[in-house]
């Protein structure tokens, strides 16, 4: 519109004439779109894609604060060389190798499992939840940093320990070994995280993170061949597939808990 | 400017109603919120820090749902919530510098500000000490320091005095009044002297709903030529406590000096001295059935005398 569509027409009615009117000064069209521009970023400010967002809360919150306290540090330290001098022992022992490998899969949860259940359960525990739900970074948004961090750690922990296993004792292929734990920690990590977030009572959700050992174990005692040759039949780019899988799956979990709103709990 | 906007607001929690058909607006300035244990306070603060999410109707920062904003409103939040946690082993500046972080502030900028603020809540001196040797009121003061830490355009501050000393109390209500002139600050008490010089308006609860919300001479108003001092004998005393709500006694040699409110309908007494009603005077004679568990009598403030 330009100020001679303002101009009222010689003829027009008294009160429709716009003369009266102050003159205003018509912004240039790249003013126009300049200030439209503006007025949608302050509205809608740009949606983070998530490994932006989780980059981004990263960077602000730091690895200093990504654990609590020392304590909480040397707990898990203690808590991974325990699982793994616990895993490396037994399978030392094994001249079995199904075994072996049903082991690895079946314990590499059990550190991120351990770290993870301490976390939620003092969580909830803590006199500065109120504090920390009404910071930017709230609580369950904090989780889900401490979640990924923790699984990298079980990750490069449990690749560590299989490759140490191959290294010594030649009973344990490496790839093998590192695709099993790595599926099994993610396909857990992921259960896990639904559990928790779907869960309707703590009794639901225990029951729903005990399934794992006690389906591994079922099956490991009840039908030891079929979990055998599971372990050590299945071509590798299947163990690949759950990895992929498991990752995406927790990766949705993350989300899920990064968007829990207040009045919610885990 | 209004910043809040409590639209029909209301909580419950299954059969149990604790707050219903509130509507609010929040400019610039002190808000106090005053209402006995158990009204509804702590409630309604963690509403408006979006802690908590209302059951009906909808609260909105800036004309936009508090839920739609989610971080956003957080960046512009200050909260001290009515039990302030802490870890005992950190010092206060460390924790305030992991609070600052979780608050998506500038590292550089938060050691700066996190010294700054300890300063000004007067424990710059041991902010090295962990905070297990510290007294309530310092961690009190721990707690207020962290509340303004991002500079919030929103101070919620629920009963931020417990556990000051008098001194400290004063302090905090220069803080406050400082505070109040360019930024939404809304704190709740039962201690009437908090608010009563800092506050522009103060709020009041009752049977889960808004009672009153004005400025606090506005407020001392409807007991306007009904407070009133006398002197009384030990045998007057108790009739005259279940004629008339007592205010304030002090035994005397001889007998007491009261004071105390009085209906709309009752006449004075020569021996009476009339007195300005002061906020405590209204806090108590409006709660003053809460303690007791008895159907309030007060129903309304719009009506003015109908307390």
């Amino acid at each position: 519109m330009t100020k001679q569509n303002l101009r009222p027409r010689s003829g027009e009615p008294a009160s429709e004439r716009l003369d009266w009117l102050p003159p205003v000064d018509y912004p240039t069209e790249t003013e126009q779109r300049r200030q439209i521009g503006r007025i949608v970023q302050i509205a809608l400010p740009k949606r983070l894609s998530f490994p932006a967002y989780v980059t981004e809360m990263y960077r602000q919150v730091g690895f200093r604060h990504l654990f609590r306290d020392l304590t909480e540090i040397v707990f898990v330290l203690l808590l991974g060389i325990g699982v793994w001098i616990f895993t490396a022992l037994f399978a030392m022992e094994q001249r079995n190798t199904e075994l072996a490998y049903g082991f690895i899969f079946m314990v590499s949860p059990l550190l991120y499992l351990a770290i993870s259940a301490l976390f939620f359960a003092e969580l909830r525990r803590s006199d500065t939840y109120a504090v920390e739900m009404a910071c930017r970074y709230n609580v369950y948004q904090l989780a889900s940093l401490r979640m990924l961090a923790f699984a990298a750690v079980c990750l490069v922990l449990n690749a560590a320990l299989v490759c140490w296993l191959s290294l010594a004792y030649g009973s344990v292929d490496a790839p093998r070994g590192l695709l099993l734990s790595a599926s099994s920690l993610m396909l857990f990590a992921a259960a896990f995280l639904y559990g928790l977030l779907r869960g309707r009572s703590t009794a639901a959700r225990y029951g729903w993170v005990a399934l794992w050992p006690v389906l591994n174990l079922i099956l490991g005692i009840a039908a030891p061949r079929i979990y055998g040759l599971l372990m050590i039949q299945l071509p590798l780019y299947v163990y690949a597939v759950m990895f992929a899988l498991g990752g995406w799956l927790y990766f949705r979990q993350i989300r899920r808990l990064i968007a829990i709103r207040p009045g919610r709990s885990v | 400017m209004i910043m809040l906007t409590v639209r029909g607001a209301g909580k419950r929690y299954g059969e149990t109603r604790v707050l219903e058909g509130l509507d609010l607006e929040f400019g610039s300035g002190v808000y106090g919120l005053l209402a006995p244990n158990g009204a509804g306070k702590t409630t309604l603060l963690k509403m408006l820090a979006g802690l908590l999410p209302p059951t009906e109707g909808e609260i909105l920062y800036d004309r936009q749902p508090l839920a739609a904003l989610d971080e956003r409103y957080r960046e512009v939040l200050g909260y001290l919530p009515q039990r302030f946690g802490y870890y005992p082993n950190d010092t206060p500046l460390k924790y305030m510098q992991y609070l600052a972080a979780i608050k998506g502030m500038d590292r550089r900028e938060s050691l700066k500000r996190s010294e700054e603020l300890l300063d000004l809540v007067a424990l710059g001196e041991v902010k090295r000490k962990k905070m297990k040797t510290f007294s309530g009121g310092m961690i009190q003061r721990v707690g207020i320091a962290q509340a303004l830490l991002n500079d919030p355009r929103v101070l919620i501050l629920d009963e931020p005095t417990a556990g000051l000393d008098p001194k400290e109390r004063a302090r905090f209500r220069r803080l406050l009044t400082r505070l109040g002139r360019d930024r939404t600050v809304i704190l709740s008490t039962h201690v009437v002297s908090d608010v009563e010089s800092a506050a522009n308006e103060i709020l009041m609860l009752k049977d889960g709903r808004l009672f009153a919300k004005d400025r606090p001479e506005a407020v001392c108003e409807v007991l306007n030529r009904r407070v009133y001092e006398t002197k009384l004998t030990d045998a007057e005393i108790d009739e005259f406590r279940n004629r008339h709500v007592i205010l304030a006694e002090r035994g005397e040699p001889g007998g007491w000096s009261v004071r105390f409110a009085v209906s709309e309908e009752t006449r004075p007494f020569e021996s009476w001295q009339a007195v300005e009603p002061g906020l405590e005077d209204v806090f108590l004679y409006v709660y003053r059935d809460a303690e007791q568990g008895k159907k309030p009598a007060a129903t309304s403030w719009k009506s003015g005398v109908n307390v």
